[in-house]
């Protein structure tokens, strides 16, 4: 969410992204969350007050999926395995659903906090 | 939301008559928004965006899709957030609110002069841009819940309500209140916002501010509004007919209407003397001096019975009755009968038209502009007793709310 990124950078030039694309599926697939039916923005923490609010706004279907997806991973868990070649998560359903939400949800909690900041002043 | 004050004037049942009051004043935007303005001498100013898009113009399947639209108004958009709004309005010193009639949905900035620009753009905002986010969705419609259960608290409502129903039944017959088996979802709102929020159902009015400079703000911000078809709405049709609510109230709720003129219409400034002359509310609490009859009716009958005469004026309809409370059949009869006689009487000796609308003023009603002391003028003796005549020849209908099996029927009344 913060922090410096040359995401931007890498996705404009054909170099980088030819060299460094490749470093981040390996990374990805050694992380193994797909290995669990999971997506990426299951896996965020959701303790946080934005990414509450932003799990709250999800869309009824989108939010059941979620919640689905994560009963399956607590099996996986529970029993030790990891899902089979079959059901593993295919890279082009690992779509990060929750995170144009999140950008919403704070970008209104820094308009909230940039207001409860303001300081006026008469003419 | 501490400046919207939506609740405010939903219960605000007099229409604003805005249409002929400014017949001199009106202009357009580029693409059709009526913009019209009175350049008052007054440090503060209001500016209203008043939509064609009142409880009318609901498809029959959507009852209550314009109660929901109107606690939509200033929600986020897609230029500022709610919250933005909210504070942005807190810190000029302005006050927001939305209204409901049966055929427009007004939102009102009060403001400062220095300030109209702003709101300006926010209407335009609001008519081009709103989001109708479904997160937003969960709260407006419980603010719809809590106004509705007012009105089905509120006896006076119910009447007037079910008055309209019987008389025009669809259109003007549909309720402003939301109803509470209401299956309005999201995109329903979306839909009904894109037909209704074009350019020409929509019209700018304020006052405090000059013609031209309104007609400049809202060229730029109303640009990007669509120009919308130029279907008519179905003409209005009265029926009436009789509705019974039953309610265990302690006071029986009689109403009596009858199909009265259209708002604008030489006829309605008729019909606005006759429900000044006839009367209703006490000016002044215990006197019964110089006191109209329905209102000396009222005292003389006692134990908290209140009669009061309401007119109700459309685009192209109207409703014109007495509503009474806690009185029985025959005192209604007398109070009536006597009405009519006195107000003749009255009106030989020049009830003068600025006494009229003291009245209404008074009252709390709106005085619209458009109800110059002319119009009053031009309403003689025999205009009155003829409108009388013509009502009386309409079908009545008759609201009864209360114990039911214990009050009239509304052929007994007529």
């Amino acid at each position: 969410m913060s922090g410096i990124t040359l995401v931007n950078q890498v996705k404009a030039s054909k170099f980088l992204s030819g060299v460094l694309q490749p470093v981040a599926n390996a990374f990805v697939n050694a992380a193994g969350y797909r290995k669990l039916g999971l997506r990426y923005d299951d896996v965020l923490r959701e303790e946080t007050d934005i990414i509450r609010e932003a799990v709250n706004r999800l869309p009824d279907n989108e939010g059941y999926e979620r919640v689905y997806r994560m009963k399956v991973a607590f099996q996986y868990s529970l029993s030790h395995t990891i899902a089979t070649k079959d059901n593993t998560l295919k890279p082009e359903d690992d779509i990060r659903y929750l995170t144009p939400i999140i950008d919403e949800v704070a970008a209104e909690f820094a308009e909230k906090e940039d207001f409860n900041n303001i300081k006026s002043y008469s003419k | 939301m501490l400046s919207i004050s939506s609740a405010r004037k939903t219960l605000n049942l007099v229409p604003t008559v805005l249409k002929a009051g400014y017949a001199t004043a009106v202009s357009k935007t580029g693409n059709g928004v009526k913009v019209a303005a009175i350049d008052e001498s007054s440090p503060t100013a209001s500016v209203s965006l008043v939509i064609n898009a009142g409880s009318r113009f609901e498809p029959k399947d959507k009852a209550g899709i314009a109660h929901f639209v109107k606690n939509f108004g200033f929600k986020n958009n897609g230029k500022r957030s709610a919250f933005r709004i909210a504070r942005e309005t807190e810190l000029v010193g302005g006050v927001l609110s939305s209204n409901l009639g049966r055929e427009n949905v007004t939102f009102t900035a009060e403001c400062l002069k220095e300030d109209v620009p702003y709101f300006v753009e926010v209407f335009g905002d609001l008519v081009a841009q709103t989001k109708f986010a479904e997160h937003e969705f969960h709260g407006v419609a419980h603010e719809v819940a809590s106004e509705v259960s007012y009105a089905e608290s509120s006896p006076e409502i119910t009447v007037i309500e079910a008055a309209h129903n019987a008389a025009f039944r669809n259109g003007l017959g549909n309720s402003v209140f939301a109803t509470p088996y209401a299956e309005i979802s999201i995109s329903d709102l979306k839909k009904f916002a894109a037909d209704n929020f074009v350019a020409n159902k929509i019209a700018l009015v304020a006052t405090g501010v000059s013609e031209a400079e309104l007609k400049n703000l809202a060229n730029t911000a109303f640009s990007h509004v669509a120009a919308g078809s130029d279907a008519k709405a179905e003409g209005s049709k009265y029926y009436g007919g009789d509705v019974r609510v039953a309610q265990n109230t302690e006071a029986g709720h009689v109403a009596v209407a009858f199909q009265g003129a259209a708002a604008g219409t030489p006829e309605f400034y008729t019909a606005q003397v006759l429900r000044s002359l006839l009367g209703g509310d006490r000016f002044v609490k215990w006197s019964t001096a110089g006191v109209s009859p329905l209102s000396a009716a009222a005292g003389k009958i006692g134990h908290g019975a209140q009669i009061s005469a309401f007119n109700f004026g459309y685009s192209d309809a109207g409703l014109f009755g007495a509503a009474a409370k806690s009185v029985s059949a025959d005192e209604f009869k007398r109070a009536l009968a006597q009405a009519k006689f006195e107000t003749a009487a009255r009106y030989e000796t020049r009830v003068a038209s600025t006494e009229i609308l003291a009245a209404q003023a008074f009252q709390g009603q709106k005085v619209s502009v458009s109800e110059s002391l002319a119009a009053f003028d031009n309403v003689s003796a025999a205009d009155v007793s003829k409108f009388a005549a013509k009502l009386l020849s309409s079908k009545p209908t008759t609201v009864v709310l209360g114990r039911t099996s214990e009050l009239p029927y509304g052929d007994a009344l007529f």
